[in-house]
């Protein structure tokens, strides 16, 4: 699904060029569930926006589903987010002026979702996540965990054949965080869905079936647990 | 996806009312001014285009340089609107109108002293659309004394509307006959006729044939086609043919010697339409608008607006940093540019029309005080006009786009992931600094403009004027008082309240009598030598101390009856024009005049100059005091008194008793010299308050506008105020912190509207011959006063973000 060929990623200073990805090569299979790990500054995030178009290299190729996306142009690239890419943040990125509910209705207005099918399937999405109850709430009246969900739930509702989750259990405690987990991993697992998440933590990586490391812009090792 | 914006846009409004707030309001009176801007140009605009066959009409103008003194006309003389009828194709028909100042007009008790009263030819009716409801207008005027009234007359004096055939009494001796009722004119129209008395009572004048006296205001109605500057160099023939054997007759002279002494008559066609607005000649109807004025305004309109497009753009860009995160969530949800820069319009045309709803409602309250202040009557009937309904919904969607352009454009070209980071380029606070030394400019220049304004109107009112024109009150239509006048002005001087009295047709402001003839010194050429077109005023011995002029040669008239009537008085200026270095006893020569008007070239009169009068202004300010010549004798006007009392109310009632004793059913009417004076400067009394109106408008935009601005700059630094403040920093160091940044900005205006400003009022000035300067006073004003509002503005939010507790602000974080 995912093809990477030596991507670089650098920035270029006066006189030297800082690389925060370097030579990375990477593939992802569909159904994977990898998680990226890595200290911080190593380039993790930068790797998960440019897989998520949202950055582009400097060097190299990508190919997402056999397509080139360095020669992809931007309304090309909306296409593919509003099918195919589903994102989760760390800081939930819900929009305050909008309701649960019309926060997950969001992306089905860009697919151009009719009224009635639109009605179904945001209530399919706030049962799935128990969230009924909350729908006419806005975001600043949840806790954490609650946004975070609703920010999955959002993702979700475009039914994304790929999922890229920055830290998404950075601001949450453990259990919302394992609650997050359980259900990446029941999409993973029921639903076929790719999830890429960067984390900091082992606990969170090993809802995974995939462990990337990564150490000043380049793979030091890729699925460390393999052999386990 | 609409209702989704729709939604966006008013939760934002809603979860940010402040800002909303001045949004909305400081468009809501940009839109208002500009509506009401809009109301008063179009009404300027609109001007005599209600007559059907406007674009086919033009109205002679004569321009006669005749022995060095220059006149612009608005009138020409009698032969020449039937002679152009007569001999040129091009003229399909023509109307004359002869004013012949206000009649008493009586029909039973109803006794009223009119001055909208004209003699007419029967042709008005078929050259300008004026539509006769009663009576046939064919034939209407054709007879002598006939007359065709207004219906608002017809009811006031008959209570009813079909009058036809009845006759009301003039002047208490000449019976008319009305033979038609039209519809009241409307105000649109540079004349307005209550009466229109038949050409043919007059037609001793209007037949007379001479050329060379210009009392008729002539408008030709002109063939479909007929090229009009074609036509004017065409018709130049008649000079020629008919003016030239006139000129021989009168004064010797061909056209060419006429012309070779530098004198010159020439005559131009003005279109009908342009007359309102571009048209300010000797005797117009009434002192017509000035293009100018509405340039002017419509600039102003068009400031106004952008001012508060501004601060849209300000504010919205200023909020960005809050909006680049719902753009970078739809940006990762899909969204196109193209979507957000939708998105961001539709918001900004939603509040527009919002504010739009609201400027309708601040017009309809307001409207009545502009009417007043502007001296025209605008009413808000937008759909009276296609012009108007689509020039407001242009403004509506302009001011929209226009605001929501930079927010559109800007916002929808974020970076998703920067932005959901939180990195915002910096470039877009120098463009929010950049606008405001934009709106403060602005706001300067008007505040300049309104300073000079006031202050050359201050001049002409404290100028040395060469007269007194205070405490002195004239009592009009004197000799309606007939045999009584002398009584009537001797009886009031016994009492106490009164100083002296004069009686007069002449009065050093407008509105009154003007007389105008030729004067040489003895012995010159008429024609070739040096004369001076005069002021010829007829007055008692009274006059010169009533009114408070002063001799400063010679002496006043004798109270002799008899003596003195051969003598004259000039003024400076008619001294210095002849060069008389001795002017006593000098001897200057005129034309004496036939009963027709015309000159009698055979018999000349003689005057010695007795004394010379100190320069008095007797018309407006703007031009210069030209020659003028007092000569004893009878005008049966006005009566002037001075009066020497604190008590003026009563000093009126006194003369108002007695009037109504000596002249029994005369309207008695009055009113005071300072009063006329200052009407002569109504126009610029008018531009001065509306200036004044719209630069406070101006300066609460511009004011609203740095006001969100400072509140959103210390909100930006709460954090660092805080930090600050942790660190031991005082409340007037972090206020003056705050403040810094905006009071730069406000110099910056000030080096720039300091000279725009004195450059455009330079220009205004040069209309003046007397004139004030532009002193430092109009920038040590300005400038202090628009520092002081903008430092109250800014420091209010600066102070309340100085005093706020740290561990508020850092906890916030």
């Amino acid at each position: 699904m995912i093809k990477l060929r030596n991507i670089d990623r650098y920035i270029d200073k006066r006189l030297q060029r800082n690389f925060i990805l370097k030579g990375i090569d990477l593939d992802i299979a569909e159904g994977d569930f990898v998680s990226i790990m890595g200290p911080s500054g190593a380039g993790k995030s930068t790797l998960l926006n440019i897989i998520g178009f949202l950055d582009d290299a400097n060097e190299g190729e990508y190919y997402f589903l056999d397509e080139p996306v360095h020669s992809l142009n931007e309304k090309q690239k909306s296409e593919y987010h509003r099918s195919y890419i589903g994102f989760v943040f760390q800081a939930y990125h819900l929009i305050d002026e909008l309701t649960v509910y019309e926060n997950i209705e969001m992306p089905l207005l860009y697919r151009k979702v009719k009224g009635s099918q639109r009605k179904s399937m945001v209530a399919d999405m706030l049962d799935r996540f128990n969230i009924v109850a909350k729908k006419d709430l806005f975001p600043n009246q949840l806790s954490g965990g609650q946004q975070q969900l609703v920010g999955v739930a959002r993702a979700l509702i475009g039914s994304p054949k790929l999922i890229l989750a920055d830290e998404p259990t950075g601001n949450l405690h453990s259990d919302q965080s394992k609650e997050i987990m359980e259900t990446f991993k029941k999409l993973n697992k029921e639903d076929g869905v790719t999830i890429i998440q960067v984390t900091h933590s082992d606990e969170m990586a090993s809802y995974g079936d995939r462990v990337i490391n990564l150490q000043d812009g380049a793979v030091t090792e890729n699925n460390p647990y393999e052999e386990e | 996806m609409f209702r989704n914006y729709l939604k966006i846009t008013f939760r934002n409004l809603w979860n940010n009312k402040s800002y909303s707030f001045i949004n909305i309001v400081g468009l809501a009176f940009g839109l208002a001014s500009c509506i009401i801007i809009l109301l008063y140009v179009n009404n300027e605009l609109s001007y005599d285009k209600h007559h059907k066959k406007a674009n086919r009409i033009a109205r002679v103008a004569s321009f006669i340089d005749f022995s060095g003194s220059y006149l612009e006309l608005a009138t020409t003389s009698a032969p020449m609107g039937p002679t152009l009828r007569n001999d040129y194709t091009e003229v399909e028909d023509m109307v004359r109108f002869r004013p012949r100042g206000e009649f008493l007009v009586r029909s039973g008790d109803v006794n009223i002293k009119e001055s909208d009263i004209i003699f007419s030819d029967p042709s008005v009716f078929n050259v300008f659309t004026i539509p006769v409801i009663h009576g046939n207008a064919e034939t209407a005027l054709l007879e002598p004394y006939t007359l065709a009234l207004s219906r608002s007359k017809a009811l006031k004096y008959f209570g009813t509307e079909n009058v036809v055939g009845k006759t009301l009494l003039l002047d208490d001796d000449q019976t008319f006959k009305i033979t038609a009722v039209y519809e009241d004119m409307p105000e649109t129209s540079h004349f307005n006729f209550e009466f229109l008395l038949s050409m043919e009572t007059n037609a001793d004048e209007a037949n007379n044939g001479v050329w060379i006296s210009n009392n008729f205001r002539t408008y030709l109605l002109l063939k479909e086609g007929t090229d009009l500057k074609a036509f004017e160099e065409n018709f130049k023939s008649i000079k020629k043919t008919y003016i030239e054997p006139q000129l021989i007759q009168f004064t010797g002279n061909t056209l060419e010697d006429f012309q070779e002494a530098g004198n010159s008559i020439e005559y131009e066609l003005q279109p009908l339409t342009d007359i309102h607005l571009h048209s300010d000649l000797v005797a117009e109807f009434e002192p017509n608008g000035n293009i100018k004025y509405v340039f002017l305004f419509s600039g102003l309109a068009g400031f106004i607006l952008i001012l508060a497009c501004i601060n849209f753009m300000n504010l919205s860009t200023a909020r960005s940093v809050k909006r680049a995160k719902e753009v970078g969530i739809r940006k990762t949800l899909g969204s196109v540019r193209k979507q957000l820069v939708t998105q961001f319009f539709t918001e900004s045309i939603l509040l527009c029309l919002f504010s739009f709803l609201i400027a309708l409602l601040i017009v309809e309250l307001t409207l009545p005080f502009f009417s007043n202040l502007s001296g025209t009557n605008l009413v808000s009937n937008y759909f009276s006009n296609t012009n108007l309904i689509l020039s407001i919904a242009g403004i509506v969607l302009v001011t929209g786009l226009l605001s929501g352009s930079y927010p559109a454009v800007m916002l929808s070209g974020f970076q998703p992931i920067k932005v959901l980071k939180g990195v915002l380029d910096k470039g877009t606070s120098r463009f929010r600094s950049l606008l405001v030394v934009f709106q403060f400019s602005v706001s300067l220049v008007v505040i300049i403009g309104l300073l000079v304004i006031n202050k050359q109107l201050n001049f002409i009112q404290n100028q040395s004027l060469g007269f007194q024109k205070e405490q002195t009150v004239i009592i009009h239509d004197a000799y309606t008082l007939d045999t009584n006048l002398n009584v009537y002005k001797e009886e009031l001087l016994k009492e106490p309240e009164f100083k002296s009295a004069t009686i007069s047709s002449y009065l050093p402001v407008s509105g009154f009598s003007m007389n105008d003839q030729t004067f040489w010194p003895k012995g010159d050429d008429p024609v070739q030598g040096n004369t001076s077109s005069t002021q010829v005023w007829r007055v008692d011995t009274d006059y010169i101390p009533t009114l408070g002029m002063e001799i400063i040669e010679g002496r006043n008239f004798s109270e002799d009856r008899g003596a003195d009537d051969n003598t004259v008085i000039l003024n400076e200026a008619l001294a210095n024009r002849f060069g008389f270095e001795e002017p006593l006893g000098e001897v200057i020569t005129t034309f004496t005049q036939k009963p027709d008007g015309s000159f009698d070239t055979e018999n000349l009169r003689e005057f010695t100059v007795i004394g010379i009068v100190k320069n008095f202004h007797f018309r407006s300010l703007r031009e210069n005091i030209a020659p003028l010549g007092l000569f004893k004798g009878t005008s049966r006007g006005n009566v002037i008194f001075k009066i020497d009392s604190q008590d003026a109310g009563a000093a009126l009632s006194k003369l108002e008793n007695s009037w109504k004793e000596m002249a029994p059913g005369q309207p008695f009417s009055y009113s005071f010299l300072d009063e006329r004076f200052d009407r002569m400067y109504r126009t610029e009394n008018r531009v001065s308050n509306l200036v004044f109106a719209f630069s406070v408008l101006i300066i609460i935009i511009a004011c609203l506008g740095l006001f969100g601005l400072s509140a959103y700059s210390a909100e930006q630094r709460t954090k660092e105020i805080g930090i600050r403040k942790v660190l031991g920093a005082s409340v007037s160091g972090i206020v003056s912190l705050v403040s810094k940044d905006f009071l730069k900005l406000i110099l910056i205006s000030f080096l720039i509207a300091a000279p725009v400003g004195y450059f455009i009022m330079q220009q205004w000035l040069k209309e003046f011959t007397y004139k004030t300067n532009i002193g430092f006073d109009v920038f040590l004003i300005s400038g202090i006063g628009i520092v002081v509002i903008a430092s109250i503005t800014v420091s209010w939010q600066s102070i309340k973000a100085a005093l706020t507790n740290p561990v508020k602000s850092l906890k916030s974080e």
